[in-house]
């Protein structure tokens, strides 16, 4: 009995101590805490107190992407594409260390994969015979000359039909590269886009692991006796676009984007009372540009900003962000209007963490990828600094 | 009765429930918190008309010149509770709380006794959601806000007993005010360009105070007692920085009990409080009046019976009130104790059903509470 009523005391209390609900809705105001959630907006025009912009992070041919406008536009960009030497012999059997004679090529085919596109019709991709020696010091005025009637492979029209991802194949004639033995078997293209309207197109490149491919498909003389027909393919082992020069960036503008990729690095000196005593639940970026982005028609840029585990000044360590779409702002080419972007996540990641720099880096996602760029004013110039807009929740006290 | 079934029931009361509190109620939004007293289960049962006599509970340190031998005891409780205020109701609000503990014992062969207790004094624990619109950069936003506080002020009395004659008792205490209260918030905004909010921050509470009391029996049948306390402020520290300070109240109590019959035992007990001193910016205080009174019938110890019956009824006013209209309570409350292991150990129960009206606020609670005492 005794023990009975004891197991029973446990079970009540311990029946008890599990369910617990205290969650009832405010009778307000008279049945509310006194202790009220205060929100607090504020446009702090001084809190970025140093800025710097820096260049020759990415370069174009580490692009992921190969870009391409329209020559007419004002914002020429040409892809380059320079694929490794074809065989000299071509093995038949297996074991055989030397190999048969190619008595003739019969065709190449040129494999691009075309990376984003717009819903334009009638595009269409020229291609041109490039020098085999061209390097990654390659530039716009090394290709210009190349890019006439006499050096025209083909041209391929963009089927309508075609999707950003989507290989295009395109069959060259076998003497698409008169050069072809004396420049070793090396080839190089060129590729233009030709539309009726200003649009661009973006190809697979070798940095974004949708390299081209050259396959080439050729007569091989076995022992004399019999000619027989193989392909060798060619992956692309270099891959870039070529554009106009950017222009100087002006001593007061900070800039990003473009390739090589240039970053800005912010710095930011906010109260103790918004970062450390205070929940941040939006904080937004503003920033003034000085000149309208510039890029391929119809493009957009991927402005990102990410937080710095380190403030080593263009060295610093990127936190990547992880998330999509947060961070961000997607300009498009021609854009002048401020532009404001959601560093909630950033601000926030500084509350009682002294060891994070209170800065942060700005830069187009992915580098290097178009030449296009964002240029905004830095600190220096009073009226149009980049600002802070903070909406903030200082902590309650019980 | 085996040990090990005694530490278990020991363990539960102890481990087995959250923090020493009084009861949660609508009340303890407002103002510093709801008021409760350090009383056991046996005066809870009884209205709290005992709490000037029983040695159990630490409102009277001349009741600990009562304990001979060594004893503990401890109790927990829970409670179901509802409310309704300005069209807004809410019911099935349920609570366990460790409510209070008792170590008490004589001084060698002195008629000096002494008693450490821990139980409440304040109780400022709700969990309370509201909906809300408001303009942020421009535009409207509807947020969700969900504020839990969680926490009180606990009452930590040293307490020493003096057996003058075998009529009068004397005693004196030491209180030593402590505790904490985490609140929890959150907030939600209708618009995902605001990140929800999670806070939390912690308050410790401190103070001090004295006690002292006498108990005179005038015959076999009929006794009085009388205590007065006296508290500091009460100091309120985040990250060990004090951040304000309120006077807390001087509390009177006396009280009378009766035993027309050696089965049938009256007690009453009434209190007051000048609550009013202790200005709080958000809400009116007021002095207090607390009146108890209860019967007990049976027992083992009049030899009555097994199990004695506790009945009892209690008015109370709330010190803190968001208007002008001070709230109060009613208790009508019941319980009984089951002794056991050769009278060395027992059980009490009590059942307490409150009312508590006011200010424009209704509350209904039912309030279970078990303790445990021990002789070793």
């Amino acid at each position: 009995m005794e023990r009975r009523l004891a197991w029973l005391s446990l079970a009540v209390l311990l029946w008890g101590a599990c369910q617990e609900d205290l969650t009832a809705p405010g009778a307000c105001p008279e049945f509310c805490p006194s202790t009220r959630i205060t929100v607090i907006d504020t446009l702090i025009r001084t809190g970025i107190v140093r800025d710097s912009a820096f260049r020759g992070y990415v370069k174009a041919f580490r692009g992921t992407r190969l870009k391409l406008a329209r020559e007419d536009t004002g914002a020429t960009s040409w892809a380059v594409i320079r694929f490794p030497a074809f065989s000299e012999r071509i093995v038949l059997v297996s074991g055989d260390t030397i190999g048969e004679e190619v008595v003739a090529i019969d065709s190449f085919r040129l494999q691009l994969t075309i990376n984003r596109r717009t819903p334009v019709e009638g595009m269409e991709l020229a291609l041109f015979r490039l020098p085999a020696s061209l390097d990654s010091t390659v530039a716009l005025a090394d290709v210009r000359p190349f890019l006439d009637d006499s050096t025209l492979i083909t041209t391929i029209a963009v089927d309508d039909t075609v999707e950003s991802g989507d290989p295009m194949l395109v069959l060259l004639p076998g003497d698409a590269f008169p050069s072809f033995d004396a420049d070793g078997r090396v080839t190089a293209i060129g590729v233009e886009l030709r539309s009726p309207t200003p649009t661009f197109m973006n190809l697979g490149s070798l940095g974004g692991g949708q390299p081209p491919l050259l396959t080439r498909f050729v007569q091989v003389d076995s022992a004399g006796a019999e000619i027989v027909f193989r392909d060798e393919a060619r992956q692309a082992n270099f891959t870039t676009y070529v554009f106009a020069p950017l222009p100087d960036l002006a001593p007061d503008e900070l800039t990003v984007g473009g390739a090589p990729s240039a970053r800005s690095i912010i710095r930011v000196a906010l109260p103790s009372a918004i970062i450390d005593s205070s929940n941040v639940v939006r904080a937004t970026l503003i920033l003034v540009p000085t000149r309208p982005v510039t890029g391929a028609p119809q493009d957009t840029l991927n402005v990102q900003t990410e937080a710095l585990s380190a403030d080593f000044g263009p060295k610093s360590p990127i936190i990547p962000t992880l998330v999509p779409n947060r961070g961000n702002a997607r300009l498009p080419t021609g854009a002048s209007d401020t532009v404001e972007i959601d560093i909630t996540h950033i601000v926030a990641s500084w509350k009682n963490n002294e060891q994070s720099p209170r800065s942060f880096v700005i830069r187009v996602t992915p580098e290097a990828s178009s030449f296009g760029e964002f240029r905004f004013s830095s600190s220096r110039v009073p009226d149009m600094r980049p600002a802070l807009q903070i909406t903030y929740v200082p902590t309650l006290q019980p | 009765m085996t040990t090990r079934a005694i530490v278990s029931l020991i363990a539960a009361v102890v481990m087995g429930t959250s923090s020493v509190e009084a009861q949660t109620s609508v009340f303890g939004v407002v103002g510093i918190g709801v008021p409760d007293q350090s009383v056991g289960i046996r005066t809870r049962a009884l209205g709290r008309g005992l709490a000037a006599f029983d040695a159990g509970s630490a409102v009277n340190p001349a009741t600990v010149a009562l304990f001979g031998r060594l004893s503990v005891n401890a109790s927990a409780t829970t409670s179901v509770r509802s409310f309704a205020s300005r069209g807004v109701e809410a019911d099935g609000l349920q609570q366990t709380r460790f409510l209070y503990a008792m170590v008490a014992g004589g001084v060698g062969r002195s008629p000096v006794t002494f008693a450490v207790s821990f139980g409440p004094y304040l109780d400022r624990t709700f969990d309370v959601t509201s909906t809300d619109t408001i303009v942020i950069r421009g535009d409207p936003v509807e947020v969700q806000d969900r504020l839990r506080a969680d926490g009180g002020v606990s009452d930590v009395r040293a307490a020493l007993g003096w057996r003058v004659t075998s009529r009068l008792q004397v005693g004196a205490g030491v209180h030593i005010l402590t505790g904490s209260t985490r609140l929890k918030t959150i907030r939600e905004f209708s618009d995902s360009a605001f990140v929800p909010l999670r806070d939390s921050s912690q308050a410790s509470f401190a103070g001090a105070g004295v006690s002292v009391g006498a108990n005179l029996a005038l015959s076999r049948r009929a006794s009085f007692s009388v205590a007065l306390r006296t508290d500091t402020r009460l100091s309120r520290s985040i990250d060990s920085v004090v951040v304000g300070r309120v006077q807390l109240p001087v509390s009177v109590t006396g009280g009378f009990a009766l035993a027309p019959q050696r089965a049938l035992r009256w007690s009453t007990t009434v209190t007051w409080r000048n609550w009013s001193r202790t200005k709080s910016p958000d809400a009116r205080s007021f002095d207090t009046w607390q009146v108890g009174s209860g019967v007990e019938i049976g027992g083992p110890d009049v030899g009555a019976s097994r199990l004695p019956l506790r009945l009892g009824v209690r008015y109370a006013q709330l010190p803190f009130s968001p208007n002008d209209d001070q709230p109060t309570e009613w208790i009508a409350a019941a319980g009984t104790a089951y002794p056991f292991a050769g009278n060395r150990a027992l059980i009490e129960a009590s059942l307490e059903r409150i009312f508590r009206d006011g200010a424009g606020a209704r509350e209904r609670v039912w309030q279970l509470s078990l303790g445990l005492s021990l002789v070793p």
